[in-house]
Parts: C-alpha cells; structure tokens; sequence
C-alpha cells in the first residue's frame, strides 16, 4: 500500500474521534426535560436543583420579594399564576403543582398534551425532603448534579444534629394566631435533630395544632421559636399574638426569630434554618453563662 | 324580681365561665387567682386570660340585649334588633376598613370609632326608611338589604384589603367571637359601651308610653325627637363598640326581649334593663356552650348565637304568619 | 276669657290647606262637638290643639300659647284621645290606664317606677268610671273592640287635665256604652274641664253637648247652639241629607233619612 494512504487514513482517523467525542456526548445525552413550577414552595426546590436551560417559568409568588427567599433569581424566568391556561400556555414537559391543586381534573386533558403534572408531596421531616429533592432531580435528569447537591446538605445537617441532653432546652415554634407545630411535622423533627426538646409535642400536640395561652402561663417554653411574627398579620387572626401576657413573655425569654417565610415549605431551606437556629442558640447559652446568675 | 333571678344566673354563669379553660384549675383554685390569694400563674390565667372574655361577654350580651330591647320599643316591632336590621353588620364594616385599611395604625381608638361611625349610619338609614310606620314587611326588608349590603362589602373590602386576609377572616367578621382577647381590647370598647347603656336605659320610662302611639305618647310629654336619638346613638355606640372588637354576633337582640317580655308585663320599659341583663347571660352561655365540646377547635360564638336564634325567630314568623301582610 | 281660644289656625298638610284660618272657642265647663262630614278637617284641628300636627295661628290655653308650654306641663293641662287604637304591646288594662300617670312621674332618678296615692286614686276612678274595672288584669289585646276604646279613654280620663280632647271616642261603642262614655264626658265638663269631643252620632251630639263647631272643608260653617247649628239647612248643605228632625223629652234627636242631590 502507498504509506500516504495510510497516513492520510490515520489523520482521517483522529480527525473522526477527535470530532466524535467532542460530538458524543452531546449525541449520548438526550434534552433535559423542560419544567415549570407553579407555586412559590416548587420554585425553591426548583431553583436549587434543575439547569437553568429547563426551566420554562416560575409562580409569581417566587417573585414576589415579599415573600419569597429567591425572588431576584426568580425574576430571570415568566411567571405564572398556577392556572391550567398557564400550563397550557408554557407546554413543559414537566408542571410542579402541590397536593391540593386546582387543575387535578384536567390532569387527562394536559397528560394528553404531554404536559407531566408531579405534585410534590408536603414534608413531614428532613428525611423526606431530601427524599423528594432526589427523585424529583432524578425525574429532571439532573440525577448525578442533584445527589451531589443533596449529599452536601445531608453533611451539614448531621454536623448540626446532637444527642438530646437531659438538660436540653424546651423549644417552642409559635405563630401569631397561636398556631404551633406538634408531633410529625418538620418542626418537631428539626427540634429533635439539633438534640433539642419540642414543648408542643411534650404537651400532647399532634401536628399543626394550637397552643393555648393558659398553657402557656403554666408551662412556659425555654426558648421561643417564632415563625411569621415580622409579617403584616390579619387583625382578626393574631389576637392571640397581641395579648399582653403573651408580649410581656416575649421580653423576659429568649426568641429566635425566623423570617416569615424561611422555611414555611418545609424543604431544603430547613438547613439554613437549622444552622441558624443552631447560631442563634449558641449565642444564647454564651450571653446565659456571661451574666452572673443572682 | 327578674332582676334579681337574672342577676342570679348572671354570677353562676361567671363563676362557670371562670372555671372554664385550658389548665385544669378547681373552683376554689379559679377565686384564688382572681382573688390574687393563690400561686402566681394561676393569677395570670384567671385575671388575664379568663376574665378578659368574660367581661366582654357581659359588655356585648348588655349591649345587644338593650339595643334590642329599645329598637323594639322605638319601632313597635318585635322583629327589630341591631343584628336582623343590619347594624352590626354595618359595625363590622367599618371595623374591617380601619384593620385591613392601615387606618387604625393612627390610632387604636379608629377602631371603635369606625364601628360606631358605620353603625349610627345604619340606624339613621333605618330611620329614615320606616318614619311613616313600621309595618313588619318594610322593616324586614330594610334590614335585609342593609345586612347584605354591609356582609358583601365587608368580603370585598377584605378580599382587597393590602393587609393578608382571606376566608378565614370573612369568617371570624361575620360569625364573631371573644377567644383571645386581653383587657385591652375592653378598654377599647367600654366607655363607648358604658355611654351606650346609659343613654339607652335612660329611656326605659319613656317607651312604655309609645306603646299608644306616637301621638298619644307625645302628648304625655314625651319627646319623640329627643327619645329617637338617644336610641339611635346608644345603640350605634354600645353595638358598635363591641362589634369592633368582637366581630358581629347576632340574634341576642331579638331572643332576649322575646323571653323576657311576659315577665315585665309586656311594657317596653322595664324590659330594657332587664334585656341587658339578659342579653348578658344568653351571650355567656353561649361562649360556655362553645367551649364544652372537647375538640381543640372552638366553634365561633356568632354560630352559636345563630344556632339558637335563627330556629328562634322562625317560630315566631311561623306564629304570626297571620298577621303578616 | 274662655279657657281655650283659638285664632286663624291653618293646617298645612303635604301641599294642602286642611284648616282655614279657623277660629274657635271652648270654656271651662264646656263639652263642645266637633261635628263636620269625613275630611272636613275634625282630626286636624284636635291633632292641632294636642300639638301633634305645626299649624299657623294661635291657640292659647288661659291666655297662654300652648305651643310655649313646656312639654311636661302642658301634658298635664291637656289629655288626648286619639283615633288610632292600635296598642302594640298585649299590656294589662291598668298599666295601660297607669300610662296616663306618665306627666306626673318624678324623673328616673327619683323613683319614677313608684305610683303615688294621687297616681292609684286617678288609675282606679278612671277604670272605673269607664266600667273597665274588672278588666284591669286583662291583657290589652284580648279585649274587644269596645272595651280597648273604653280602656283607652280611661287612660285619657287619668291624666286628670283641665282640657281633654277626645277624637270619636264612641265610634265603637255599643249604644249601651255609647251613652254610658256621653254621660261621663258631660260629667267631666261639670267638674271643670273643658271637653272637645269628635262626633259622628249628630243625636248624641245634639244631646250631650253644649256647643257644636260644625266644620266642612276646613272652615266653620257654623258655631254655636245645638239647634242653630243642627238645623235642616245645614245638614243639607254640610253633609248632603236629609235628616228626621225631632224632640223627646226636651232633647233634639236626629236621624238621618235620606240623601239629597
């Protein structure tokens, strides 16, 4: 054979494989699916987790500075009210919705457009965040970038859990309408992983439940946890909130107070909340043991 | 004699409501704390928790009762009271504009104010529609529209109030209640209720007079202009008042003077004072009943009254199914 | 000077005169009827003088404007009965009557719950003498047609004032009580008071009265004696009949017979 068509063969050769692996991973790899989430709890796990090419739009709420934690990087994408027409109009492959959801009925309808409608499930605790986050990243094609996320939080989270101490404070989570989260909800299994007491689920509280201000006066928590206060509140909601014995409570016990909608999903952000619980209580205990007890 | 049997039931029903609540405490721990002679927390639970409500039951049920009471006696009509006749609603919408509105951050004395404000509006629209006589029919109706109207804005101004609201708020406005409340809220309402009272039981003597007419009573030396508006601005006050910090609460108007009237030998007089006392007894045991049931939920006292007043006046429209037009 | 004296009264009611510039006079002792077909204006002119209904003129009661009389006295000075006798409320008979006792009550603050021997000696001469005595427990809407216009004069009768104005007081009475209630307004007049009385029986108006004010579309046509007023002329040109006109024992009686064109 002449030795110049084997070199040019050979020249060929790599020309080929160089352009085929530059080419095959976009070739392997199919289009991640496109999404849209319609409510503001959807749109932080969204935001987290999935390639900013996929997403298609995201809820008003998310945008609205408010009462969203990511309204600034929420505001890159359209946004939508959550309606079927919204749906309709941006045809994603993937519709993030919650439990409760208007349009179930025209779950068929939007099925048959290749609209996927997922409702993400409501938390009950860390475990299951994590849980939802991971399947909805494998769902998004976003299998191995979504574990790496998850495994770094999972890390943070157990460098925060502690063995509950015997003199472990008694935490209570108070909403101004004298709402309190009791056994079974993230809550409580926050209080539990930072080796911390839960006073509502000591008391009996299954859930999102009631605390009443008689109970109050007679078992008085260590530490409040007071979720929603810093928000305008619904005047006839929150008398319980404005009652004098509640407020005067209030300046004598220490609070940590948690922005209004910091971890009202119950999802990722309850790490930060975590940590800055963690903080928070931390700076208590110093400020406890720098003044001289009487 | 009725003063004294419902000045009775009065103390019974209190030393009852007092003994209601979360913490288990016994009637004898219940008067330690509001005696101030027990422990501390018990103190606090009785005098700050517990008595709060109970003095608000007692200002809303006088208010609602005398009110009634003196509508009846001005209108001749056993129908009229400040919540069929669309007071309290009126009440209630003022009261939602200056919480939803922002307005009542200039002062908390806008609240009642506001209430007050709406509810003498609705009484002088009344007025106005029934001088020629009050037949049944006109004063149903008049009350009627003034209810709706009053309930419809009442959703709308909090569907698009800035501040968050939304069903759950209708609810609270439209059905009332006195959970949670502290004795700042009755600072709030009890000069006006006070003032309301007053000028309402100063009546008392004159409305049996009425009972012959306008031109016979008017001849006995009553001044009916002068008599109208001490009617007119005791009820916007005492009713608007309370329904400021209570939301509206209905029927107590009607049921109470209907109860006691044959006990004062049907003359509109006695039956006023006797009406607020009543009306104070019928709204605390309303709020006992409500906080019988176990469950962690408390129906709205509004509901309550309702469920024993809406069967209430349906009787009596059936009664005298005769003699309406 | 008579008791009462009216001068140039007018009504004016939602765009219509109902009184003329009418003028009148009632004495102490008087029982005078008030006599005119429907519409000539009789209701008016008591509402008027009871200060029910604004008028223009004078109406002076011993010389003084009724109209400047404060409220409470003049309640006590002057009674009114009026048509409408409708009573709301199912009240017993004597607290009803007691009402009368309504200008003579200390004010609230003195006991005005409290009647006084004054208030039980008018209550019970007035039950009485309107013969509702033994229906004092009843109460007011079980009573018949009659006896609530019995009860409700009783009530007038207890204010106990020197002018009572009664607005067709009989107009449901048996004749029984018709005759009975003439009696005891004429022995009112005797004791001193003035009595205007709205009458359509023109027999017992003849009979009981003292004067007549006969008035037709809001003027008088005529004022005075029973017989000059009641004459054959007048009832044909006033209220459009014929009347059988005559006399039993020294009193005038009148049946109307006929109606002329």
């Amino acid at each position: 054979m002449s030795s110049r068509w084997v070199v040019l063969g050979r020249h060929t050769g790599w020309l080929v494989g160089g352009v085929m692996l530059w080419v095959a991973p976009v070739l392997a790899t199919t289009p991640l699916p496109s999404v849209m989430s319609t409510n503001l709890c959807a749109d932080l796990l969204l935001l987290r987790i999935a390639d900013p090419g996929q997403i298609r739009s995201v809820s008003r709420q998310g945008q609205d500075a408010r009462i969203s934690p990511v309204a600034d990087q929420a505001r890159a994408y359209p946004g939508n009210r959550g309606g079927v027409e919204d749906l309709l109009y941006f045809k994603p492959d993937i519709a993030l919705v919650y439990q409760g959801w208007m349009g179930r009925p025209h779950a068929k309808r939007l099925a048959g457009q290749g609209i996927e409608v997922i409702a993400l499930p409501y938390p009950r605790g860390w475990d299951e965040a994590l849980q939802t986050a991971r399947a909805l990243a494998a769902r998004l094609g976003r299998a191995e970038t979504g574990a790496a996320l998850i495994e770094g939080l999972e890390r943070r989270m157990q460098a925060l859990a502690r063995p509950r101490g015997a003199g472990a404070p008694r935490l209570l989570y108070l909403r101004p309408s004298g709402g309190t989260a009791g056994q079974g909800t993230y809550v409580d299994d926050l209080i539990r992983r930072l080796g911390l007491r839960n006073l509502a689920a000591e008391q009996g509280i299954k859930g999102w439940g009631r605390f009443p201000l008689e109970r109050l006066v007679s078992a008085p928590p260590d530490v409040f946890l007071l979720g929603y206060f810093d928000q305008a509140q619904s005047p006839a909601r929150s008398a319980y909130g404005r009652h004098p014995r509640l407020r005067s409570l209030l300046e004598l016990t220490p609070a940590i107070e948690l922005p209004g909608q910091a971890w009202g999903c119950g999802g990722l952000e309850l790490l930060e909340v975590a940590e800055q619980i963690s903080a928070q209580l931390t700076a208590i205990d110093q400020t406890r043991s720098r003044t001289p007890s009487p | 004699m009725l003063t004294l049997v419902l000045l009775l039931a009065l103390s019974l029903l209190s030393l009852v409501s007092l003994g209601f609540g979360e913490a288990p405490l016994s009637i004898g721990e219940v008067i330690a704390g509001l005696l101030g002679t027990g422990p501390e927390t018990h103190q606090v639970i009785v005098r700050e928790i517990r008595l709060p409500r109970l003095v608000l039951a007692w200002l809303v049920g006088a208010a609602l009762g005398a009110s009634g009471a003196a509508l009846q006696g001005l209108l001749r009509n056993p129908l009229a009271e400040p919540g069929l006749l669309g007071i309290s609603a009126s009440a209630g919408l003022g009261a939602v504009l200056t919480l939803y509105f922002g307005l009542a951050l200039v002062s908390p004395w806008m609240l009642p104010a506001a209430a007050m404000s709406f509810a003498l509006l609705a009484t002088l629209v009344l007025q106005a529609l029934t001088r020629a006589g009050s037949n049944n029919l006109t004063l149903i109706l008049a009350g009627v529209a003034l209810s709706s109207l009053a309930g419809a804005l009442t959703a709308l101004a909090l569907n698009l109030a800035p501040n968050p609201s939304d069903a759950q708020d209708i609810v609270l406005w439209l059905l009332g209640s006195i959970s949670d409340r502290s004795f700042d809220d009755v600072w709030l309402c009890l000069p006006f209720v006070l003032l309301g009272l007053a000028l309402l039981l100063g009546c008392a003597p004159l409305l049996d007079a009425l009972a012959l007419g306008e031109a016979e009573a008017s001849s006995l030396g009553v001044d009916l202009v002068h008599l109208r508006t001490r009617i007119v601005l005791g009820s916007a006050l005492s009713v608007g008042a309370t329904v400021a910090i209570t939301g509206t609460i209905g029927f107590v108007g009607l049921v109470v003077p209907h109860l006691l009237r044959r006990f004062v030998g049907f003359r509109p007089g006695p039956l006023l004072p006797a009406s607020a006392l009543g009306g104070a007894v019928l709204v605390l045991a309303a709020d006992i009943a409500l906080r019988l049931p176990e469950t962690g939920r408390e129906p709205m006292l509004g509901v309550v009254t309702a469920l024993i007043g809406a069967p209430f006046f349906l009787a009596l429209v059936w009664r005298s199914r005769r003699d309406l037009p | 000077m008579s008791r009462l004296e009216g001068v140039a009264v007018s009504v004016q009611l939602g765009g219509r005169t109902l009184l003329h510039e009418l003028s009148f006079q009632v004495g102490a002792g008087e029982l005078v009827g008030l006599i005119g077909p429907n519409g000539a204006g009789k209701s008016t002119l008591i509402k008027a003088i009871a200060q029910v209904l604004p008028y223009r003129g004078s109406i002076r009661l011993e010389g003084e404007p009724l109209e400047r009389i404060p409220a409470r006295e003049r309640a006590r000075l002057v009674a009114y009965l009026g048509q409408d006798d409708r009573i709301q409320w199912p009240i017993a008979v004597a607290d009803l009557v007691a009402l009368g006792r309504h200008p003579y009550r200390g004010s609230w603050w003195r006991g005005a719950g409290r009647t006084s021997d004054a208030d039980r000696q008018a209550i019970e001469s007035a039950l009485r003498a309107t013969d509702v005595w033994s229906l004092r427990a009843r109460a007011s809407d079980t009573l018949s047609g009659g006896e609530r216009a019995r009860v409700r004069l009783a009530r007038a009768l207890a204010v106990e004032a020197p002018l009572l104005l009664a607005d067709e007081p009989v107009a449901a009475l048996d004749p029984r009580h018709q005759l009975e209630v003439m009696e005891l307004l004429r022995a009112q007049a005797h004791q001193g008071a003035s009595v205007i009385v709205v009458l359509h029986d023109l027999t017992l108006a003849s009979r009981f009265c003292d004067r007549l004010l006969l008035l037709h579309e809001g003027r008088t046509v005529a004022a005075g004696a029973v017989e000059t007023v009641l004459s054959a002329d007048h009832l044909r040109l006033v209220y459009g009949i014929g009347a059988v006109i005559g006399e039993h024992q020294g009193q005038r009686y009148i049946v109307p017979w006929s109606c002329t064109l």
